[in-house]
């Protein structure tokens, strides 16, 4: 069902979304709106509802109140199988949760053939092509126990891929990560963004924002406290929480990146 | 030692009929147990009850009296086994329960993570639960399930009480004719612990091709 | 379904169940002296006695209750020793129950980081002192509920003492039913008391194994 009036490039639209655990308010009447080809950075303090929000997205979570559209597709509404959203919707996750029983392969094709309904030979051309891209192609017999942290999470990046999503969803994705490993996998993400896919990334990767982001939102106690380009954000911070949480955020940032030169 | 090579051929049936009773135990009792810990994962809550009833009665109860129901009682509810059946059967009941608990414990070791990742995929709850969750429970449980086989084979015993000709029966068989009573009786426990380590370590080596690469 | 014939008997199915309990508690004191006596000398004795021990434990765990409890009684008359069925079934469920709460103990203590082992003894505190003070009270957490879980075994293991002719629950409620010609509500009134015994006590592990983990008394790594 298409949202009627809705802007045709707007991807990913947050309409007064409130969430609550039990009688904890982790996500305060946001709305945002997230277009074609926008890279969207999520930065905030830990409990400030940033995960929670990427997860009302495709659906891990169901919002208290507003509501959540993507791609003219009303996530929670009975007439649209969920399914159908999160085929748009990549997610990539903290701990990357590959499916260890399977091969790298196997879990890239998985998807793709069960839900999408590719043969086999096509899933697997597909495969193959996406684990060139993220830079390991000769891991696809391997079990995921057998790869590096960083190589893991670009096989992770390249299982959402395969579902030839509209706009790929980042969960801290580096933040499990050992210093050294996580240059690889923001470059993998730096080219995504290049080639345009929509993206709304959760980290803490600060010079990442600063390069990639077209706009950065920070979230304090589930609300939205500043919205704008990275720049602006991050040199001259509106409010005073934000901008100590920002300075923190900043000075641990440059001690992983000179950590990881 | 030489009245059990003596009788070599009796033992030799009451040995196969032990493992072939706990085989069909086991594979019952998996069977069993795996729908048990499903129902009480599940919805409804009267299917829940039903299988933490049935899991809880018989942990809490000995093997011995739930042979005798199975034996003795159900013939009063007009159902009739034979000893070798019942012996089977209330094993198979048995192992349900215990498999059950390791099974469900098993589900609960899979990372909550995995569900979120088969979910944003797209992925079915039952094509989850049959190829994500299962899989995963089996390389956790596998040596707890191996254990429990080798439990069985031990509580296969209880048939002599039934008069089941398994191992035990044979030797008490053999016993009464010759009363050559300690020996017999320490080559009854010798052959139980011959069985059970050549059990557990073929199982194992099972267990270790099945988690290659996985772990 | 005659179901007062179970009241009528109360009497003996109660005298069978205070066998059963004290069998289970004779065997319960006596595997732990057992247990504690094997797993100290397992981590203290020389290469050819832990082997020696190691070896016994596994045949005994190795092999079925059932099998043990006429060995003792009947292999013991048959060498000219004979045990009355009470001692014989006290003995044999005590042999097993140790061989199985020596793995607890020895496991428990694996559990409990090496440094406090080296701790004490770079005190010059001597080895048994340090088992038996500083290592085995940080592994109660471990333990203590599967001490716990062994005896809810106990109860119900006490049922293939059956075999020798005592009069605990099992053998008692089949003497009742023989007499009766009542299998079916004999027997369920024979399971509904171990269940009573044996169900609370499984709920206990629960609470004792939640409450233990909360301690922080626990070093070992659970």
């Amino acid at each position: 069902m298409t949202e009627p009036g809705g802007r045709a490039d707007t991807v990913v639209s947050l309409e007064g979304v409130t969430k609550f655990f039990g009688a904890l308010k982790v996500l305060d009447d946001v709305s945002l709106a997230v277009g074609r080809r926008e890279r969207l950075v999520l930065i905030g303090p830990s409990g400030s509802g940033k995960s929670t929000l990427l997860r009302c997205v495709n659906g891990l979570e169901e919002v208290s109140g507003g509501r959540v559209v993507v791609d003219g597709m009303v996530v929670g509404d009975p007439a649209t199988p969920m399914a159908r959203v999160r085929a748009e919707v990549g997610m990539v996750f903290q701990h990357f949760n590959l499916f260890p029983h399977k091969t790298v392969l196997e879990n890239l094709t998985l998807g793709p053939i069960r839900v999408l309904g590719l043969s086999r030979v096509e899933a697997e051309s597909l495969a193959r092509d996406l684990l060139s891209r993220v830079g390991v192609p000769e891991k696809a017999a391997e079990y995921p126990a057998r790869l590096s942290g960083g190589q893991q999470q670009r096989v992770a990046i390249a299982r959402a891929l395969a579902m030839r999503p509209k706009v790929m969803l980042f969960d801290e994705p580096t933040s499990s990560l050992d210093p050294e490993l996580v240059g690889e996998v923001l470059d993998v993400m730096r080219r995504l963004a290049d080639e345009g896919m929509t993206m709304m990334v959760v980290t803490h990767e600060m010079a990442f924002a600063e390069d990639v982001a077209d706009r950065v939102i920070v979230l304090d106690h589930g609300a939205v406290v500043e919205e704008g380009p990275p720049q602006r954000i991050f040199s001259n911070p509106g409010t005073p929480r934000a901008r100590a949480f920002l300075t923190r955020l900043l000075a641990r940032s440059e001690r992983h990146r000179r950590e990881r030169s | 030692m030489d009245v059990v090579l003596d009788n070599l051929a009796l033992f030799l049936h009451g040995l196969a009929l032990t493992l072939v009773v706990s085989m069909s135990a086991s594979l019952g009792g998996s069977a069993v147990g795996l729908v048990a810990a499903l129902a009480r994962m599940a919805r409804a809550a009267p299917l829940r009850w039903l299988a933490t009833g049935y899991v809880e009665l018989i942990r809490n109860t000995p093997g011995l009296v739930q042979l005798f129901l199975v034996y003795l009682g159900l013939p009063r509810l007009g159902i009739r086994f034979s000893p070798l059946g019942a012996l089977v059967t209330a094993l198979t009941i048995n192992n349900g329960a215990y498999i059950a608990e390791i099974v469900r414990g098993g589900l609960q070791a899979v990372p909550r993570g995995q569900l979120d990742a088969a979910a944003s995929i797209g992925l079915s709850r039952r094509f989850t639960l049959r190829e994500v969750v299962l899989p995963q429970t089996l390389h956790a449980i596998h040596p707890a399930l191996a254990n429990q086989f080798i439990q069985t084979v031990l509580a296969s015993s209880v048939g002599t009480v039934v008069g089941v000709e398994e191992l035990t029966q044979v030797a008490l068989f053999v016993e009464s004719r010759t009363y050559r009573t300690v020996e017999i009786l320490a080559a009854l426990t010798l052959v139980y612990v011959a069985v059970t380590f050549l059990l557990a370590v073929l199982l194992r080596r099972l267990g270790q091709r099945l988690d290659r690469g996985y772990r | 379904m005659d179901w007062v014939i179970i009241r009528d008997n109360a009497a003996l199915l109660l005298g069978g169940t205070v066998t059963t309990i004290e069998l289970a508690l004779a065997a319960f004191l006596g595997g732990t002296a057992i247990g504690l006596a094997t797993a100290f000398a397992r981590l203290i004795a020389g290469r050819d006695a832990e082997l020696g021990l190691k070896a016994a434990v596994d045949v005994v765990r190795g092999s079925p209750l059932l099998v043990q409890l006429l060995l003792v009684y009947l292999g013991l008359s048959a060498i000219g020793l004979p045990l009355d069925p009470v001692p014989a079934a006290v003995v044999g469920l005590s042999i097993n129950a140790g061989a199985y709460l020596s793995e607890i103990f020895r496991g428990g203590m694996a559990a409990v980081p090496r440094g406090q082992t080296e701790a004490g003894l770079a005190i010059g505190l001597p080895r048994l002192y340090v088992l038996g003070s500083i290592v085995l009270p940080q592994a109660l957490p471990v333990v203590v509920p599967a001490m716990i879980g062994l005896f809810i075994g106990l109860l119900k293991d006490t049922s293939l003492a059956y075999v020798l002719g005592l009069l605990e629950l099992t053998r008692m409620g089949k003497n009742v039913m023989d007499r009766t010609l009542q299998p079916f509500e004999i027997l369920i009134a024979v399971a509904v008391i171990y269940f009573v015994l044996c169900f609370p006590l499984s709920q206990l592990v629960r609470v004792v194994d939640a409450r233990m983990r909360r301690s922080g008394l626990a070093q070992a790594r659970l």
